[in-house]
């Protein structure tokens, strides 16, 4: 059998993997940022952003003028996540518009459009073939890309759209209605939920074994081998194999 | 002890003396507590100033129409949105059940003014805060009525214990609609809906003008709610995929364990 141990094919591109490996960074600032805000069963998070809060006021002031009662650390740690956050959305937005113009010119070359037919008989067959994978654990018959692996891109991609113009609308509300303020909020709340449900998800199926190769691709150099696209994903090596990529 | 305040739409004269009174009141607080003195409070266009605010309506058609002053403030609601939902802990409710922000602690994110259902709570950029009405609870606790109560002229202002007020105003309402005819409404005496309760501010007003007094039958913010439900969905979800993920983790090591096995009988 012919073997292509040495031959390795870009699975991501240095754009891919810096954009995911900020992207991480983000998620965890916006959580514990965001979070005491949403809810305050997370207000310890608040106390913990109150450290930097009151060893400031503390420079500045020249004693512990501020962070003084448990209220008073709560709101000081509350204004200093509530900053964060929106430094850090400033940083996202820096990072993503270059990442979505780049992705948006080769739109067509997107790999997690449907591969051969679209439909609901293509999404069933997708859905057996997630069956096949996940549950009887063999290797299904997809391509770069499982059927749930584009959901979850496509409901990602529309999730963190939504929490991105809803925050924009949060950080210059003043310029808005009061009704439209609120149901930015509703949108922002949603979809950070949503978000925060589709992670997991995410994070649990790239951690099993048998997705060791892309996990290591999008960490390390974005290169898999092409036994491990024979084999894992048949569609895609077949399409490099017309294209003569490999 | 719960302290409430009565408004009798029908006895008011529509003299303003409650919203004077509520307006000078708060700028001698913010001279006592802000060092913001007459001078400066009296030029600006303060939220302190506004927490008893008149709301001008016509009601019925012409040629029997009429304006009719509404009030809008807060009611210091049993079940306060404001207070459930402030991330801070910046509001508390007094003894007497007034609710009120605690400016030092407010952070000025605004989620009070998002979920109250009567649109009460208002910004204020310059301090980063909200504000509204404290239902002059530094006045009740030293023993003292409400400044908007002392200032009305014609006692369609009352205050004072739950069942004092409670009496007051079925008295004044039985006698309505006995001298007047028409049904009438104790608004806030029963709970208004599942998300206010009862109110700590009542209102006595004809049923049929209502909506005209701003006494709405539900009063709710749908977005509110919906974020509310998304919060418990958002739970429900989190602990549905982590059981997921460990009947999945169990599945893949029963699978495996097998494979190992089936391979050592073979070699």
């Amino acid at each position: 059998m012919e073997s292509n141990t040495e031959t390795y094919i870009t699975a991501f591109s240095g754009m891919q993997r810096w954009f995911h490996k900020h992207i991480i960074h983000f998620m965890v600032l916006f959580f514990i940022t965001g979070l005491p805000v949403f809810s305050t069963n997370f207000s310890f998070l608040a106390s913990m952003f109150s450290a930097p809060h009151d060893a400031i006021s503390f420079a500045g002031a020249g004693g512990p003028a501020l962070g003084e009662t448990p209220a008073d650390r709560l709101a000081g740690g509350l204004q200093v996540a509530r900053i964060l956050h929106r430094v850090t959305a400033l940083f996202f937005v820096m990072t993503a518009l270059p990442f979505c113009l780049t992705m948006l010119a080769f739109v067509r070359r997107w790999k997690i459009w449907p591969e051969q037919s679209w439909g609901p008989r293509a999404l069933f067959r997708g859905l057996g073939e997630l069956w096949t994978t996940y549950v009887r654990l063999e290797h299904g018959r997809f391509g770069k890309f499982n059927t749930g692996q584009k959901g979850f891109a496509w409901l990602m991609i529309l999730a963190v759209a939504a929490i991105t113009g809803s925050g924009m609308v949060l950080m210059f509300r003043d310029l808005f209605s009061q009704a439209f303020q609120e149901q930015a909020r509703f949108v922002h709340a949603v979809s950070f939920v949503f978000i925060s449900l589709l992670l997991p998800v995410h994070i649990y199926l790239s951690l099993i074994p048998m997705n060791r190769h892309g996990l290591r691709a999008i960490f390390r150099d974005g290169l898999m081998s092409a036994d491990a696209v024979r084999e894992h994903h048949p569609l895609w090596y077949e399409e490099l194999k017309r294209e003569g990529r490999l | 002890m719960r302290h409430l305040m009565l408004y009798d739409t029908l006895s008011c004269l529509n003299c303003f003396a409650c919203m004077s009174a509520c307006s000078a009141e708060n700028r001698m607080r913010m001279a006592r507590d802000e060092g913001i003195h007459i001078e400066r409070s009296s030029n600006a266009l303060l939220p302190e100033t506004f927490y008893f605010t008149p709301v001008r309506r016509e009601v019925g058609a012409y040629p029997k129409a009429r304006v009719l002053v509404a009030f809008h403030h807060c009611r210091h609601c049993e079940h306060a949105p404001c207070l459930a939902n402030c991330p801070s802990g910046a509001i508390e409710r007094r003894p007497g059940g007034q609710v009120v922000i605690n400016a030092s602690a407010c952070i000025g994110c605004r989620t009070c003014i998002d979920v109250c259902p009567y649109d009460v709570p208002r910004y204020d950029p310059v301090s980063n805060t909200a504000k509204k009405c404290i239902g002059c609870y530094d006045r009740v606790e030293s023993g003292r009525q409400q400044v908007c109560v002392s200032a009305c002229p014609a006692g369609a202002l009352v205050s004072g214990s739950e069942a004092e007020v409670i009496a007051e105003g079925e008295k004044r309402l039985g006698r309505y609609a006995e001298r007047l005819g028409g049904e009438y409404m104790l608004y806030g005496k029963e709970a208004v809906n599942a998300t206010v309760g009862r109110t700590g501010w009542l209102t006595l007003a004809p049923k049929a003008l209502a909506e005209a007094y701003l006494l709405p039958e539900n009063p709710v913010k749908r977005t509110m709610q919906a974020r509310q439900g998304s919060k418990t969905l958002g739970t429900m979800g989190l602990a549905g995929i982590g059981a997921g993920a460990a009947l999945h983790s169990l599945h893949w090591l029963s699978a495996r364990k097998k494979k190992v096995r089936e391979e050592e009988h073979g070699e």
